[in-house]
């Protein structure tokens, strides 16, 4: 019982009695009153996000766009580094566990900071963020598909930026992965990608092409020039995918529309994460990464390395740092001229493909390369160039796959090449779709 | 229990004194009190009668802050140094007769018979095996005697403890006081804290730390917040350590769903209250202590290892010693210092009927085994209690805390420790000494990793007795934190060698935490006499707990020269982010208590809750308790031999933990984008999401023994937790990164706790007390939405069947050593006994990551009347640790003599140490036996103190963490390098261990 309580006496019961119903009354009111007055605390919004609802709006359709295409660039930036870990042009230096499956081409599909890491985070993550990028580009994609031209200002043209990002997601998925899935479906090759990336590229060149012809008519340099840039951006973009699905001649076709001195980038900005170039982030800022043997001494300006003489984070591997992107809001080529020529050169082989490489080599002020009609040389050239050209774009991963280039160490070489972290290079050319996916996507349980 | 004659006469009159005051108003009240203490004391005893004596135990020691009080009116004291009491304000005649009740925690209360003017009054308390009407406030609806409780609430007298014990945090009074709480020390760093738990774990995803209140206000709990370093693992800072515990006149402690319904929501990890300490009626007496000693870490030579690698095809071996000697020989100092720890208090209390206070301030310095390690403490605090007359009571209470830390480099960070455990042979020669890298000064010297915090807790506390039968009690109360946590490196271009860019060019961030509390409660009690013998308490309250906390973090890089430390003075990469979090709730309960005869008690209560945290589509929430209680040794038939009093106890609960707030709506955040503002998918919600429900059934007894010199408290609970909020995992091919929150896990838990204290010998000058803590706390997850397991984090699992977040890794069985040293053709277990290739070897279960047994034992010795000999160990066991030491050295670096020298290694382990996804050879046993505390105290007699005008002194001497038994092969069993809010891991790795100290204290009275 409560000591602050005295039991009353039989006169005192009495007299109380009629003050007892009171109380009860007050007892019952104060309660009452404390859940009804303070039901509407309840309601509680974040000040920090905003409700998904609230953005299924055509008045900020060109908003939405643009985020998506954020979306991309900040997954393409930490895919550069990881791809650039697995293909060789770049070798890990932290003591963090989780993310050397990439440098020693092992991964595991269960390990959870690779399955869902995002792009903020120094883990790497290169699924979880491109799927982000790719469902933000689809959704606003339909959404523009399903507004009207009086709703939303220059829908053609958003739905061809909306459709390219939606391809250039894919793109990275198929080259990437050895399998993956989109919006819940089941588990795709990188053939079935490809073809689905291609398909998107076909809606944004035509929807391109339409608003830069509105625009040439209407006599709108501006936006035509915003649309051509889309349209190439484009069509470099469906050439690598038919290009990487062996269709050579529709990739030729493509590539051979992009004028001269074409690039479309993905920009940064360092002021903040989400919009950091990760690259020099992990190579120059946090010296997470270091230039991988290969292209140390290369001597070649399309690959600017520094010996820093020094250690990179771990204290233990030598740091060469990358000097292509000059600080963290240098921005990364998405598509370019070069790579159209590149993808020429490729789909047309033999000496029309040096031809080509020279003539890019020449604008760089770099002599010619030895000529051969050996197809094996050739096809070496090719893959130099390719690497030297597209060094840390995003590129060689699915060049390694594709050309069937050696693993540098060699699969099965103690890892790593600078000091015993454990376990040995594997032979992966491509990750595994994770265990994220198939655990949690009924339609592609079993990978 | 009758209204004791005397009261009720005066009642009126003092009624109206009590109003000449309130004219004054409360601010000029507030303003005035603690000037005019001494004039008010003086005027009371001038107009009113008094009583006044000693109170002593059984073997005639003083009895200090015992409260004396004469039952139904306002009228309390408590003794001072000496045992001595004086109440005044006394309005009856001289020579009438009252009831005095002495009160103290550990000791049974005595009523006596005295009459009013009384100069000598002996009164003379029996220390307690079971203090069956000790009041408690925690866990009920008002103050209610331990007799009524159907759960255990363990109290820990706070005020005694500082005096014996060597107490150098709020969380070292809490550390083996009492079964079923478990401190998990994370890092010896000064400012860091321990991760507390209470009868294990509750919760997969939520957080597993107890609710914390402070005079019956709500007050932040958080750890590991602000300075960025303890992303890494590294120093886990919490806010524990900014109350002082000179401040503390007790704790309660109640441990679970079946205590702790009546907090509802949030509650099923227990709820840990301080009451501070409040002023008592009598002349103004001060209180002043000091504390000097020292902190080191212990016997680095023989703990630290021997690492070994080679240069030029030698291979070379260094050690600390040698690290030391190279320091020395340069210049550079030394690698681990003594840091000198000093603290100050100074308290006043007294009072007058109407008006009590206590006024104290604190500071304490702090300094760790680096240099750049220390903590400066700043406390202060007020208490107001104002009694207008005997049917109201107000209770104004408020402390103020600055805490400066400036937090060590460590874990994941690097950090004097990093450079020293893992100091590399092959850099002998070099600047670096030896040591893996930057050699210790310059460590201290580049990073600095400094928290600042300002902290204002307050409450207002009204109760009010209109009515013998009702009660009512009113509470408000914030709690407003502000933390700048900052992060530092500076351009050194001299080190540079060492740091690179963080010294060519160097960076800082800064992390803000404005988090604010808000408590409104209200209960009324309500007694109505069902019969002659049954007694009815209907109690109905509510309360609402409103939560804000803001997050400001700002962060650049790139000083263009030394010297600059500003945020502004950056030149790139400069970022700053804002972040609310709002986590309100609202409750109501009613409790309805059934007393027979006072010796037997039926306690049922519902708890209704609603949380912002819930979804859109989840309702209100309910908690019901029921418990029972019976003081078997007052019936007439009890006759048991040796058992002088038994109290069975049982009681079935529920209370709840909200989920994270948002967790239930789909959000997109806000990112910068390529032409503007933008926004990115970042959290999947779920509308039906709703609350944990921890569920526990606990019973158990109390008993004293052979007349209250043996006391047993034992209690088995068992429960668990439904709707278990699990992070189901969202395939990522749908757009949004991370997880989201579901109801569906569920976990069962069971335990045992027994305590036990004894005097074994006690005579005049002489008694020994004896004392032992020991309790079980298993756990097992029972359901995970149909998932086989849930990854906790690296190698701890969540599975079905076996223990909540237990280690799982694969069991490494042999391997093949080769002619030329190498290492091949290593062999997993398959989880049949069988070898198999590790590569297609499944995880097995190796263990807990958490204690299931923990035990401390206390003896205390009074000898030759004034001194005093305390020894405490403290145990814990079942548990296994990640030695992440062994990790880097052995798996990653290479530096074990196994790496160099592997002839004669066990294949297991060198199998294992090929691959530093291995670890089945580094997580090992850490259970520990400890000596925590040793102290000897001696209190001065009384024509001593005086000699200094004081009215009493105390001198103790006293080590802490001074001994350690364990087969762990690492470091410190205690050390963790996942402290704080990282959960489950226990892996130690680059962490300083706890310290040992010693202390010398000096406590006077005047």
């Amino acid at each position: 019982m409560s000591p602050d309580l005295h039991r009353p006496n039989h006169m005192q019961r009495h007299s109380a009695r009629s003050s007892r119903t009171k109380a009860w009354a007050f007892l019952s009111i104060a309660v009452l009153c404390t859940a009804v007055a303070c039901s509407n605390l309840l309601d509680v919004k974040s000040p920090d996000a905003i409700n998904a609802n609230s953005l299924d709006n055509p008045l900020i359709a060109e908003q939405t766009v643009n985020a998506s295409i954020g979306d991309f660039d900040c997954a393409l930036s930490t895919y550069v580094v990881a791809s650039g870990l697995m293909s060789g042009e770049l070798t890990d230096a932290t003591l963090t566990a989780s993310r050397w499956s990439y440098d020693r081409r092992d991964i595991d599909p269960n390990e959870s900071a690779y399955s869902t890491n995002d792009c903020l985070e120094s883990d790497l993550g290169t699924y979880t963020p491109i799927s982000t990028a790719r469902f933000t580009a689809d959704r606003i994609l339909a959404l523009l598909e399903g507004w009207t031209d009086d709703s939303v200002p220059n829908r053609t043209f958003l739905i061809a930026e909306a459709a390219s990002f939606g391809g250039y997601t894919r793109i990275l998925l198929g080259e990437g992965f050895c399998n993956a899935a989109i919006a819940g479906g089941p588990s795709l090759s990188s053939a079935d990608i490809f073809a689905l990336a291609t398909s998107k590229f076909d809606t944004a060149v035509t929807a391109a092409q339409a608003a830069l012809d509105a625009a040439v008519s209407a006599e709108d340099a501006d936006a035509a020039g915003k649309d051509s840039s889309v349209l190439y951006l484009a069509l470099v973009g469906r050439a690598r995918a038919e290009l990487d699905a062996g269709q050579t001649a529709p990739a030729i076709a493509d590539a051979s529309r992009v004028p001269n001195g074409f690039v479309y980038n993905a920009t940064y900005d360092a002021t903040t994460d989400y919009r950091t170039n990760h690259v020099y982030t992990e190579s120059n800022a946090d010296q997470t990464v270091s230039v991988a043997p290969p292209y140390e001494t290369l001597g070649d300006p399309r690959v600017q390395v520094t010996n820093e003489h020094s250690t990179a984070s771990d204290e233990k591997t030598p740091l060469f740092t990358q000097g292509k992107y000059a600080d963290g809001s240098a921005s990364i080529p998405i598509a370019s001229y070069i790579e159209a020529q590149l993808i020429i050169a490729e789909a047309t082989g033999g000496s029309g493909a040096i031809t080509i490489l020279n003539n890019l080599r020449s604008s760089a002020g770099l002599g010619a390369l030895a000529s051969s009609s050996d197809p094996d040389v050739i096809k070496a050239d090719i893959a130099s160039e390719r690497a030297r050209w597209l060094w840390l774009e995003g590129q060689h991963l699915y060049d390694v796959r594709r050309l069937g280039l050696p693993l540098v160490p060699a699969a099965g070489a103690s890892y790593s090449i600078y000091y015993h972290k454990g376990g040995s290079y594997g032979s992966e050319t491509c990750m595994p779709i994770p265990a994220a996916e198939t655990n949690n996507n009924p339609n592609a349980r079993g990978g | 229990m009758t209204l004791p004659r005397c009261a009720l006469r005066h009642q009126s009159e003092s009624s109206r004194r009590a109003r000449q005051p309130s004219r004054l108003g409360w601010l000029t009240t507030l303003a005035i009190i603690t000037a005019l203490s001494s004039a008010i004391s003086g005027t009371a005893r001038a107009q009113s009668a008094s009583i006044s004596g000693t109170v002593t135990d059984a073997a005639s020691a003083p009895v200090v802050a015992a409260q004396v009080s004469i039952p139904g009116t306002r009228l309390a004291t408590a003794t001072d140094a000496n045992g001595r009491f004086r109440l005044t304000g006394l309005t009856d005649p001289v020579g009438t007769a009252v009831s005095l009740v002495a009160r103290r925690i550990g000791y049974s209360s005595a009523t006596v018979q005295v009459h009013v003017g009384d100069e000598n009054v002996a009164i003379k308390l029996t220390q307690a095996a079971v203090s069956l009407n000790e009041v408690v406030v925690t866990g009920t609806p008002g103050s209610t005697q331990r007799r009524a409780l159907g759960v255990d609430v363990a109290q820990i007298d706070a005020s005694t403890l500082v005096q014996k014990a060597p107490i150098t945090d709020v969380q070292s009074l809490l550390n083996g006081r009492t079964p079923g709480v478990t401190l998990l020390a994370n890092s010896g760093v000064v400012g860091a804290g321990s991760t507390v738990r209470i009868r294990g774990v509750s919760s997969f995803s939520l957080t597993n730390q107890p609710l914390i209140y402070v005079d019956g206000v709500r007050v932040d709990n958080s750890q590991s917040t602000g300075v960025q370093n303890q992303s890494f693992g590294a120093a886990t800072t919490t806010r524990w350590n900014d109350f002082n515990p000179d401040d503390i006149e007790s704790i309660e402690i109640v441990k679970g769903p079946a205590a702790t319904t009546l907090y509802g929501t949030e509650a099923a990890n227990g709820v840990i209250q301080i009451i501070t300490k409040k002023g008592a009626i009598g002349k103004t007496a001060w209180d002043f202590s000091t504390r000097q000693g020292a902190n080191w870490f212990s016997n680095p030579q023989g703990r630290l290892w021997t690492n070994y690698d080679t240069n030029n095809g030698d291979t070379l071996s260094i050690n600390y010693t040698q690290l030391e000697k190279n320091l020395a020989a340069a210049g550079q100092g030394q690698i681990f210092q003594n840091g000198y720890r000093q603290s100050y208090n100074l308290g006043l209390g007294g009072g007058t009927p109407l008006l009590r206070y206590h006024v104290s301030g604190g500071y304490e310095n702090n300094n760790g085994v680096e240099s750049s390690n220390n903590d400066h403490l700043y406390t202060g605090r007020a208490s107001l209690g104002i009694f207008p007359n005997d049917k109201l009571d107000i209770a104004v209470d408020a402390g103020y805390t600055v805490n400066k830390t400036n937090l060590a480099a460590e874990a994941g960070y690097g950090g004097t420790t990093w450079t020293t455990y893992y100091a590399d042979p092959a850099n002998i020669g070099t600047d670096h000494l030896g040591f893996l890298s930057g050699l210790p000064s310059s460590y201290h010297e580049q990073y600095q990793l400094f928290q600042n915090v300002n902290r204002f807790t307050g409450s207002v506390a009204v109760n009010h007795r209109p009515f013998s039968w009702f009660n009512q009690r009113l509470v408000l109360g914030i709690d407003n934190g502000y933390e700048d946590g900052e992060e530092l490196s500076a351009v050194h271009h001299d080190l540079s060698d060492f740091f690179g860019t963080d010294a060519d060019s160097g960076f800082k961030n800064v992390v803000t935490r404005d988090n604010r509390q808000f408590t409104a409660s209200y209960v009324g009690n309500v007694l109505v006499p069902v019969t002659s013998s049954i007694t009815s308490t209907t109690s109905l309250g509510g309360d609402v707990i409103k939560r804000d906390g803001k997050y400001v973090n700002g962060s650049g890089s790139d000083f263009p020269a030394p010297g600059l430390s500003s945020l502004s003075s950056t030149t790139a990469a400069r970022t700053s982010t804002e972040s609310d979090t709002l986590d309100n709730t609202v409750g109501v309960f009613a409790q309805e208590e059934l007393a027979w005869r006072d010796r037997v008690f039926i306690t049922g209560g519902v708890r209704l809750d609603n949380n912002s945290s819930f979804g859109s589509k989840f309702r209100n929430v309910y908690y019901p308790k029921v418990s029972g209680a019976w003081v078997l040794s007052e019936e007439p038939f009890f006759h048991l031999p040796a058992v002088n009093t038994l109290k069975l106890r049982a009681a079935y609960g529920e209370s709840g933990q909200a989920p994270l707030p948002y967790s239930s709506d789909s959000t997109f955040c806000s990112v910068a984008g390529p032409f503007g503002a933008a926004f990115t998918p970042c959290h999947y919600g779920n509308p039906n999401l709703g609350p944990e429900r921890g569920y526990e059934t606990e019973m158990g007894f109390d008993a004293g023994l052979f007349h209250d010199r043996a006391g047993i408290e034992f209690t088995y609970y068992f429960g668990g937790t439904r709707d278990a909020i699990l992070e189901e995992q969202i395939a990522p091919s749908l757009g949004y990164p991370g997880s989201k929150l579901v109801n569906a896990g569920a976990l069962t838990k069971h335990g045992v706790e027994l305590a036990l204290h004894g005097i074994p010998y006690q005579t005049k000058n002489t008694e020994w007390t004896l004392g032992l803590n020991i309790s079980t706390a298993d756990n097992k997850v029972t359901d995970l939405n149909g998932a086989a397991f849930l990854q906790a984090s690296t190698n701890v699992r969540h599975v079905v069947g076996f223990p909540v977040g237990a280690w799982w890794v694969k069991k490494v069985t042999g391997s093949t050593l080769n002619a030329d040293g190498s290492v091949t053709d290593v062999t997993c277990d398959d989880g049949n006994g069988a070898n198999v290739s590790c590569a297609n070897a499944p995880v097995l279960y190796a263990g807990r990551t958490l204690p299931n047994f923990e035990g401390s034992a206390t003896s205390t010795l009074r000898f030759f009347k004034n001194f005093q000999f305390f020894v405490m160990l403290d145990s814990k066991r079942g548990y296994k640790k990640l030695d992440g030491n062994a990790r880097v050295r052995c798996h990653i670096f290479d530096e074990c003599q196994s790496n160099w020298y592997p002839q004669g290694f066990d294949p297991a382990l060198l199998g294992a140490e090929t691959s530093s996804s291995f670890y089945s050879d580094i997580i090992n046993d850490a259970s520990f036996v400890k000596l925590r505390e040793v102290s000897l105290s001696y209190t001065l007699p009384e024509s001593w103190a005086s000699t200094f005008r004081a009215t009493g002194a105390t001198i103790s001497v006293a080590g802490r963490n001074l001994h350690t038994w364990t087969k762990y092969p690492g470091l410190d069993p205690e050390g963790s390098f996942q402290g704080g809010s990282r959960g489950f891991g226990q892996w130690e790795q680059d962490v300083t261990p706890q310290l040992m100290q010693f202390v010398t204290t000096i406590h006077l009275t005047f």
